[in-house]
């Protein structure tokens, strides 16, 4: 069995001895940062399966931090999910539209935080060296390194959790209109509060990394949109 | 998920030894000390099993914001309680 490893950037030093004591029977080793620099700095050492991140660390916010991550490559493909003393809805929000996996309450029930990064995990097939290819019109998404190709194309586009799950979303179902409420639906799910401009700012940023394939996403107003393959 | 008891009993003891730190902190007025103090509490005291660590550190927390020394000086006053009991508890479980 491969030894997975998460990075728990959090100050809290009573978190991560219990996190770590949780998660030893699955085979995961847990290391801790306990702030921002810390967190990047051990990043730049040491690839890891999934991080933790508190969002309220010493020297800065773990959203900072998470939008370094994403504008670094090798990084950006590695599961998020943050951690929080706080309940305020608009942290959720933001954390959700930055493209993070989950977000969890402090205090947490360890079973449930154990269950949480089981799920993501899995979904993410990470230790495997699986090579999981959906092809459909002219892409190829590669479903294990969450990654996407265009026919015609050597450029491999690498698109953030959310954004692969939209563009897969909208792609398995060529010219089915979906409306905004329908893929907050779909991708973040029915018990998450975020807004219609949520989904906006997602398309807006998968059209510019589709560059000349951006207009094969249609918008329709007052409708939502849809995948066109063909002209 | 139940944790080891030696976990649970370190864990009170790293909280004994906060209680004098918090106690500087106030004479000191170093209230980012002590909100700090009072957030870590806030999230891991349930964690632990102990809802009632929480419930005093958000108190902590709260009034660090608003440098209230009065509510500050009860509330470590009763995390002292608090983590008495909880430690002699502790001690007939092992």
């Amino acid at each position: 069995m491969n030894m997975q490893n998460i990075l728990l950037i959090d100050d809290d030093i009573e978190i991560s001895t219990a996190v770590k004591e949780s998660l030893i029977p699955l085979g995961i080793s847990v290391e801790q940062s306990q702030n921002v620099q810390q967190g990047y700095a051990k990043l730049l050492e040491k690839t890891y399966s999934m991080i933790l991140i508190d969002i309220q660390l010493p020297d800065g916010s773990g959203f900072d931090l998470y939008q370094k991550i994403l504008a670094t490559e090798q990084f950006r493909n590695i599961p998020v999910i943050f951690l929080t003393a706080s309940e305020d809805v608009g942290s959720k929000i933001s954390a959700f539209s930055l493209g993070a996996e989950d977000y969890i309450v402090k205090p947490f029930h360890l079973l449930e935080l154990r269950a949480r990064i089981e799920r993501r995990m899995k979904s993410k097939n990470m230790g495997g060296q699986i090579n999981d290819l959906y092809s459909v019109g002219p892409f190829t998404f590669d479903l294990s390194a969450q990654t996407l190709k265009i026919a015609g194309s050597r450029q491999t586009i690498t698109l953030t959790p959310r954004e692969f799950k939209i563009l897969l979303l909208l792609s398995r179902s060529p010219n089915q209109v979906f409306s905004r409420d329908d893929i907050l639906d779909k991708i973040w799910g029915k018990d998450i509060h975020v807004t219609d401009r949520t989904v906006d700012a997602h398309i807006c940023y998968i059209r510019k990394k589709l560059e000349n394939h951006s207009k094969m996403i249609r918008s329709l107003p007052g409708e939502g949109y849809r995948m066109h393959f063909q002209d | 998920m139940k944790m080891s008891e030696k976990l649970l009993t370190d864990y009170l003891h790293r909280r004994e030894l906060e209680i004098s730190a918090c106690e500087s902190a106030l004479a000191s007025d170093d209230f980012n000390f002590l909100k700090r103090t009072g957030h870590n509490l806030k999230g891991n005291g349930s964690m632990y099993g102990f809802p009632q660590i929480s419930e005093i550190g958000k108190t902590i927390e709260d009034a660090s914001s608003i440098m209230d020394r009065k509510t500050l000086k009860e509330a470590i006053h009763k995390y002292q309680i608090l983590l008495t009991q909880l430690n002699q508890k502790q001690k007939s479980t092992e």
